[in-house]
């Protein structure tokens, strides 16, 4: 292992044995599923009353779905065309239509038309009721046996419908401001990690001893390269942690509404419980995240996922020997601020210019600030989802790579200045002529 | 004795300041060499091109004869005056670390620091971090670090500085221990008592230039100022009296009886004239050379060279 990887692995394995590493690393999926989970809930729990017009083709299910506290169903327009009912209420958040088409004994298909997602709690009431009905209505004619009514259960299934072009939109503006907003965390994150990382071992003294065994240049590549690696560990293992926990917690919000909803009906109407059609149901009914599943695989995420490490580590990079310089020419981290400020204000740009972008993805602001190497990382990563042309990705990485060489040459220039000198009230004047001096 | 290491004309100006002018100077292999001068006469920056943490603007160091290389690194131990650990660091980790970047192998470095730890029977501290240790504790382990990888040439900026007396003497006991094993030993003080005791040769820096060197016995001898101290018994005035013009006398002081008169030989006179011409007068108790310290060289020299300087300006 040469010098540099020494410096590397101490500065990596020091950070990842911290308890604030493993305490972030554990909450960050948490806290990034709550963010998922919680729009979901809310709306359930919201006390606004939902009205759902039911546009029923085969006109067996007349008056059988009963309102309860949150959704009043309609069934004036049961017989209505489903075009019709549709146009009459689009523009109401608050508006359901549920579409029974004439074969629903053969085919299997309800549709739930809406402007904003249902809720678990919805679709959940929905797909128990009509299945009970259909039920009773089969045992009620004597027609079939039991095994051809589970038949029927199990292939019940509410498709829930909401205006595709708004859903898309609205995902794909989601994504691009989840990873322009990680992205700008991430490289704030780290990049002050280094420079707290530098006055730590300036100010510890530690650095001379250091720095008689391996040139500064290499200390401060080992420290970048290090907490960029941490960085990178605490990314992959959110991902796999965020998995882990969406998993039992979408298990577990839809296990728990559907008891809610479904039990007080199934006595109501007479039936015997049926875990069976319980389970069928509620997994085919979905529970909102549909739409939002489904704009999330129209998402090239291979490529997604790699420029955002490779826009990651080139923002980072590109800040990081620039924190580094700071943390090298301060005392104290009070001294830090006159320095931040400055450096990060284009970081800070970028992030603050999410609207305009996100209003025109394609836009001239959108172009310059994704190609200049300063907001690139940010505003590159907004614009991704929305489809970027392949030579301004190649331009922007381009300037990208060009830049972090730049800034990590001058950084270098003040760090190796910096730690050496103590007691000194750095000024920026200060900090140009160290850029010129020799090693 | 071979030099191992040799700085010709080494000149270093920092923005506002010249901290080296043209200062040249020569290690003799397995010598105590004492690096000398007031605070701010760039002992400091010297070390630091030594250990090529900066370059030189101008001149050339000579390590074994050879131009300095970044492959010396490895030979030489730096301890400098602004020392620390990381503080979060465990002991024998952090030991490891440091050894490991010095070029040490871990396996090596671990059978290295285990015999010093037993040496200096700081097992226990093994598991400790740092910020757990007292000062003294650190420099202890920071003195392990800078000798762990036995280099030839061990540089100490200011090595007594923070370490309490018992302490300070093992770090005196270690410094003649690794001479006695063949190292080459550098070290910068302001504490000329230590300079005495340990050091072979000496240069005085000040205010960036060199002003004196040489092996610690020659410059003593060469700042004899034929000064004795003779302490008798008898009659002051008999004393002076016979002194006549062979010597004068600098100073006396009287104790239980028994007089000690400083006397500095005029001309070409012996102390044996002197000695002849007293004693028939005096009840001699003794007589001894008084040989000026490394202390009073130290600042004769300082301030000489301070008073040129600003005749120089004043001019």
């Amino acid at each position: 292992m040469g010098k540099i990887g020494l410096i590397i692995r101490r500065e990596y394995l020091t950070r990842v044995k911290k308890k604030s590493f493993i305490v972030m690393t554990l909450l960050g999926p948490l806290l990034f599923g709550g963010l998922f989970i919680i729009p979901s809930l809310l709306d359930d729990v919201s006390d606004n009353i939902k009205n759902v017009y039911v546009v029923d083709q085969s006109l067996i299910f007349r008056d059988a779905i009963k309102n309860n506290g949150k959704y009043r169903f309609h069934t004036e327009y049961a017989d209505q065309n489903l075009d019709v009912v549709r146009k009459l209420f689009k523009d109401s958040s608050n508006s359901f239509v549920l579409f029974i088409p004439q074969n629903i004994l053969e085919s299997k298909d309800l549709k739930l038309y809406s402007k904003k997602p249902p809720g678990v709690n919805l679709t959940t009431y929905i797909t128990t009721t009509l299945s009970g009905e259909i039920q009773k209505a089969l045992v009620g004619t004597n027609q079939v046996d039991k095994s051809i009514i589970d038949k029927y259960l199990k292939l019940v299934n509410l498709e829930s419908v909401t205006p595709s072009s708004v859903s898309d939109q609205d995902v794909t503006s989601g994504i691009g401001i989840l990873f322009g907003a990680l992205i700008y965390m991430f490289i704030f994150l780290y990049s002050a990690q280094i420079m707290r990382g530098v006055m730590e071992e300036k100010t510890s003294r530690i650095v001379e001893v250091i720095i008689s065994s391996v040139k500064p240049f290499q200390l401060m590549m080992g420290k970048i390269v290090g907490v960029a690696m941490v960085g990178l560990t605490q990314f992959m293992l959110w991902i796999v942690l965020s998995f882990a926990v969406l998993m039992p917690m979408k298990e577990y919000i839809a296990s728990r509404t559907s008891e809610q909803a479904l039990s007080p009906q199934s006595f109501k109407s007479g039936m015997p419980t049926n875990v069976m059609a319980m389970k069928t149901t509620v997994h085919k009914s979905g529970d909102g995240m549909e739409n939002v599943v489904d704009g999330l695989s129209r998402i090239n995420w291979p490529l997604m996922i790699s420029c955002f490490i490779f826009f990651f580590l080139g923002g980072y990079l590109l800040y990081g020997s620039l924190f580094a310089a700071i943390g090298s020419a301060v005392d104290a981290e009070t001294d830090t601020q006159q320095f931040m400020l400055p450096v990060s204000a284009p970081l800070i740009l970028s992030f603050a210019m999410i609207g305009t972008i996100m209003n025109n993805p394609d836009g001239i602001v959108a172009f310059w600030f994704s190609i200049i190497p300063f907001t690139a990382p940010v505003v590159m990563m907004i614009r991704m989802p929305f489809g970027v042309p392949v030579w301004q990705l190649a331009l922007s990485m381009s300037l990208l790579v060009l830049g972090f060489i730049g800034t990590t040459w001058l950084g270098a220039k003040i760090y190796r200045t910096g730690i050496l000198l103590y007691g000194k009230k750095v000024t920026w004047k200060e900090l140009g002529k160290w850029l010129f001096y020799k090693g | 004795m071979s030099e191992l290491l040799t700085a010709s004309h080494i000149t270093k100006q920092f923005q506002n300041h010249k901290a080296l002018d043209d200062v040249s100077l020569s290690v003799p292999e397995n010598s105590i060499f004492g690096l000398l001068g007031p605070n701010g006469a760039g002992k400091t920056t010297l070390i630091r091109i030594i250990n090529q943490i900066t370059g030189p603007d101008s001149g050339e160091i000579l390590f074994h004869g050879e131009k300095l290389h970044e492959r010396h690194i490895e030979r030489i131990g730096y301890l400098p005056e602004e020392r620390g650990l990381y503080r979060k660091m465990e002991v024998g980790e952090q030991a490891l670390y440091l050894a490991q970047l010095k070029g040490l192998s871990r396996a090596e470095a671990m059978k290295r620091l285990k015999y010093w730890f037993e040496k200096f029977e700081i097992t226990g501290w093994w598991k400790k971090k740092i910020e757990e240790l007292s000062k003294g504790m650190q420099q202890k382990v920071q003195f392990i670090v800078t000798v762990l990888h036995e280099p030839s040439l061990i540089i100490l900026d200011e090595p007594f500085s923070g370490f309490d007396p018992i302490n300070a003497n093992l770090i005196k006991n270690e410094i003649l221990e690794l001479k006695k094993k063949g190292s080459t030993i550098i070290f910068s003080t302001h504490n000329m008592g230590s300079v005495e005791e340990l050091c072979d040769h000496i240069a005085l820096i000040n205010k960036s230039r060199k002003i004196l060197d040489g092996p610690v016995k020659e410059i003593r001898k060469t700042y004899k100022t034929n000064t004795y101290e003779i302490s008798f018994e008898g009659n002051m005035l008999a004393f002076t009296h016979n002194l006549w013009t062979g010597a004068e006398l600098l100073g006396k002081k009287e104790e239980d009886g028994i007089t000690s008169a400083t006397i500095k030989l005029l001309g070409k006179t012996s102390i044996n004239d002197v000695i002849n011409s007293v004693l028939p007068h005096i009840q001699m108790h003794g007589l001894k050379e008084v040989v000026p310290s490394m202390n009073d060289i130290f600042i004769s020299c300082v301030s000489a060279e301070n008073v040129v300087l600003s005749n120089h300006l004043t001019e």
